[in-house]
């Protein structure tokens, strides 16, 4: 039996920044045992203090050089054991290293081994470094999101974040493979790719396919799609509606006290309604300034027309739905002290997943994590007074 | 060639984007996904994207408004080996699906749900669909900035995010039934799958101020060179000076060594975010100095010099792109609705079982009376079905 769905699934992580690290914490959340192996000065996108708690919560740090000969020699030997090596730092860094799959194998024909790249280990693009946004650009998410004005940049990492579930996800399944054929393999996962399989139902194309719709703000940002499904300004603040069907529609009408609207034949059917959409702006823009954002929500939610606050994403800390879902936990952090994180979003009734604990410091569980990999204490003693390990 | 998920069957009940975007991943790597939909009209169709998320599957239509609709899927999912459905939990109970009810007929069922909000909780029953969750969740307000107007993404954010963490929960649930030889309920909201495409912001540390500083979000990028720039063309491209050894490369290949050693600027790339004015300034000089070329010309400098930087491109100039067609991202499908089409290839890279796409999506219940023989129905019973619009 199991109690958590990874419990004995031992992950090794040279990773830094976001998609190759959120994907370990992916694969923690669930219980699998990995250990974060950062150079003695830290992984460099410890600047990102928020950020590195939240992509490396649940993990074992170790601080390891992998400068020497005696360092690597540490990691050769914990892959020797190891599930799942994953990695995602520049083109042609593992091959240096001698730990490329094919070395990993070498040691260990189990292993499952996934590259995270920005373009694609392979291609023109390969040796490019690459970061987030770069991906953002070129796929076409920050042309798509400005639509005629200047490209606008995700605040979110779309393709960081995208790519750490895509490769949890092939880890996952290869672990599958794995348990039912015995066999390892080599997986890789980009930056590049993640973007357009965001962009997937736009990318699908075919002869006649119509541009998708959307109503901008006078200054060029995206209020939404069309009449009925996007933001009008309250007395207060935003809101969100939703309206599409015919029912909805009827509701929101009467949420708004034009009850006669419903039955208008400018806007009834949907079509009218989209024809006239000037029309019925105006009206929906003077309607919804008459009262707060929550006002409005009260009724629109009593009526069962789809809508939501605008919201940001600090004032959500204490949401009961939030709370209800487990999404968030208490955590005594070494680096930044007590600390509320994002913990699992991926619910599992038999195998949930387990709270490690917050992201480690420095080489917080160096001699923990190479006692479990069969490190007796003298050698752990010897790499310390070496500085090959900290 | 073999494919990791062979042998799985997939019965998908859900709607819209997030569950059939799951079933087309599972499909595309060996899955048998069965996609049930109505009788009658299927409004699911009317999305043309429909195609693309169900391509190589099956088709069977069942009323499961009728008893023995909900009677028959019952016996389809005792053979089953995933359900992927995305109702709110009332709604799901009115059908007769939960996971106790369906792992007593089936105790290796891996039953995938994703439900707006959650399987309960205050909102569980509002209605939502991925824009109403991707403002509630922040996502358009923290776009947009506090106290400017929230900004739309075009992107389904949400439903996209749910997709992914859907399938990694299933095939997590799929690996465990390796071992224990049970199922177990798989649950991601669209709700829990918004907020974690937002983790990194999404934290609350002592001392330090809120993930959205007021007035300080500037929409081209995050720091001064870590941000889109407009050059001589008229194009933009985006410097991402990620630490600072990035920083120093992007100085000398810009030959600005001045900015190198000006002590406004130290600590550049993310420290310098504090300090508005020094900020500002910065910004200011390099918008000059990228107006001063055309993009391409700064983009050959730049790779030259090692910064990573690169092209806005639009969604349009993918389908020509030498490294995404390397990685295999676009494919071409016939689809007897649609004609020649142009589809997402799959976004993971397993080598030794690539998996892809095995056909097109097929014709409202191209397969049903196939799967009711399957389940040992007489064409006799099929025929008698069908007489009664139950498929």
């Amino acid at each position: 039996m199991l109690d958590h769905a990874f419990d004995g699934v031992r992950v090794l992580e040279l990773t830094t920044f976001i998609a190759g690290p959120y994907a370990g914490t992916l694969l923690a959340n669930l219980g699998a045992h990995v250990t974060k192996i950062e150079p003695p000065t830290g992984d460099p996108s410890r600047i990102l203090i928020g950020g590195w708690q939240a992509w490396n919560k649940g993990k074992h740090g170790l601080a390891l050089d992998l400068t020497r000969a005696e360092g690597r020699q540490v990691l050769y030997r914990m892959a020797a054991q190891a599930d799942i090596f994953l990695e995602n730092l520049r083109t042609g860094v593992l091959p240096r290293l001698k730990a490329d799959y094919d070395s990993i194998r070498a040691l260990n024909p189990r292993i499952i081994y996934c590259s995270v790249s920005a373009y694609g280990r392979s291609g023109p693009l390969s040796a490019k470094p690459g970061f987030d946004p770069l991906s953002q650009a070129r796929s076409g998410i920050m042309q798509a999101q400005g639509g005629t004005g200047a490209p606008v940049f995700h605040r979110i990492a779309v393709c960081d974040y995208a790519t750490a579930a895509l490769t949890a996800w092939a880890v996952a399944m290869a672990l599958f493979h794995r348990q039912r054929s015995g066999q390892g393999q080599y997986i890789e996962a980009s930056l590049l790719n993640s973007g357009l399989a965001l962009q997937a139902a736009n990318l699908f194309q075919f002869s006649g396919k119509q541009a998708p719709p959307r109503v901008d703000h006078p200054t060029g940002a995206p209020l939404g799609v069309d009449v009925t499904y996007r933001y009008y300004r309250t007395r207060d603040s935003w809101v969100f509606i939703g309206v599409r069907s015919a029912r909805e529609w009827t509701s929101l009408c009467h949420v708004i006290e034009r009850e006669e609207l419903a039955r208008d034949r400018r806007f009834n059917p949907r079509v009218n309604r989209l024809q006239n959409a000037a029309e019925l702006t105006s009206i929906l823009e003077e309607a919804f300034q008459q009262r707060t954002t929550a006002e409005w929500m009260e009724e629109l939610v009593e009526h069962g027309a789809p809508a939501a606050p605008l919201h940001y994403s600090h004032e959500l800390f204490d949401d009961p739905q939030i709370t209800h879902n487990g999404l968030l936990a208490r955590f005594q952090s070494a680096d930044v002290g007590g600390t509320t994180q994002f913990t699992n979003p991926v619910k599992l009734s038999a195998t949930p997943g387990r709270e490690w604990g917050p992201a480690p410091g420095i080489g917080e569980h160096t001699d923990q994590v190479l006692s479990s990999y069969g490190f007796t204490p003298g050698e752990v003693a010897e790499l310390r007074d070496t500085s090959v390990v900290q | 060639m073999a494919r990791p998920l062979d042998g799985i069957s997939v019965v998908d009940l859900s709607a819209e984007i997030a569950g059939p975007y799951c079933g087309m991943l599972l499909a595309d790597m060996g899955a048998d996904v069965i996609v049930v939909e109505p009788v009658g009209d299927n409004p699911e169709r009317d999305n043309p994207a429909f195609h693309q998320w169900h391509r190589g599957q099956r088709s069977l239509t069942l009323d499961l408004e009728r008893d023995k609709g909900r009677s028959l899927l019952g016996r389809l999912l005792e053979g089953a080996d995933v359900l992927i459905e995305s109702l709110p939990p009332s709604r799901a109970a009115a059908l007769g699906l939960s996971y106790e009810g369906l792992a007593a007929r089936n105790r290796r069922l891996v039953y995938g749900a994703i439900p707006p909000w959650g399987d309960g909780g205050p909102l569980a029953e509002r209605p939502a669909d991925d824009a109403v969750i991707a403002a509630y969740s922040g996502i358009h307000g923290d776009q947009g900035g506090v106290g400017k107007p929230p900004a739309f993404t075009v992107m389904p954010i949400p439903s996209y995010s749910a997709a992914f963490h859907t399938a990694y929960g299933i095939c997590a649930a799929l690996y465990v039934r390796e071992i224990t030889g049970e199922g177990q309920k798989v649950e991601v909201s669209l709700l829990n799958a918004a907020l974690s495409f937002q983790s990194g912001g999404f934290l609350d540390l002592p001392d330090r101020p809120t993930p959205v500083p007021k007035g300080r979000w500037e929409q081209p990028g995050y720091a001064p060179v870590y941000r889109l720039y407009r050059c001589a063309d008229g194009k933009w491209i985006f410097a991402a000076c990620g630490h600072a050894e990035f920083w120093n490369k992007l100085c000398l290949a810009l030959g600005r060594l001045d900015l190198l050693s000006d002590p406004r600027f130290a600590n550049a790339p993310w420290a310098i975010a504090a300090e508005d004015d020094n900020r500002a300034a910065l910004i200011t000089e390099l918008t000059a100095w990228y107006a001063t070329k055309p993009s391409d010309e700064w983009l050959r400098i730049l790779e030259e010099g090692d910064v990573p930087a690169g092209p806005v491109m639009a969604l349009g100039d993918m389908y020509a792109d030498p490294q995404v067609l390397h990685n295999g991202m676009v494919v071409e499908i016939a689809d007897p609705a649609l004609g020649p089409t142009q589809q997402l290839g799959t976004p993971v890279h397993l080598f030794g079982m690539p998996g892809g796409p095995r056909g097109p999506a097929p014709r409202q219940g191209q397969h049903t009376a196939e799967v009711l023989a399957s389940l040992g129905y007489t064409s006799g019973e099929i025929a008698g079905l069908r007489q009664q619009r139950v498929v």
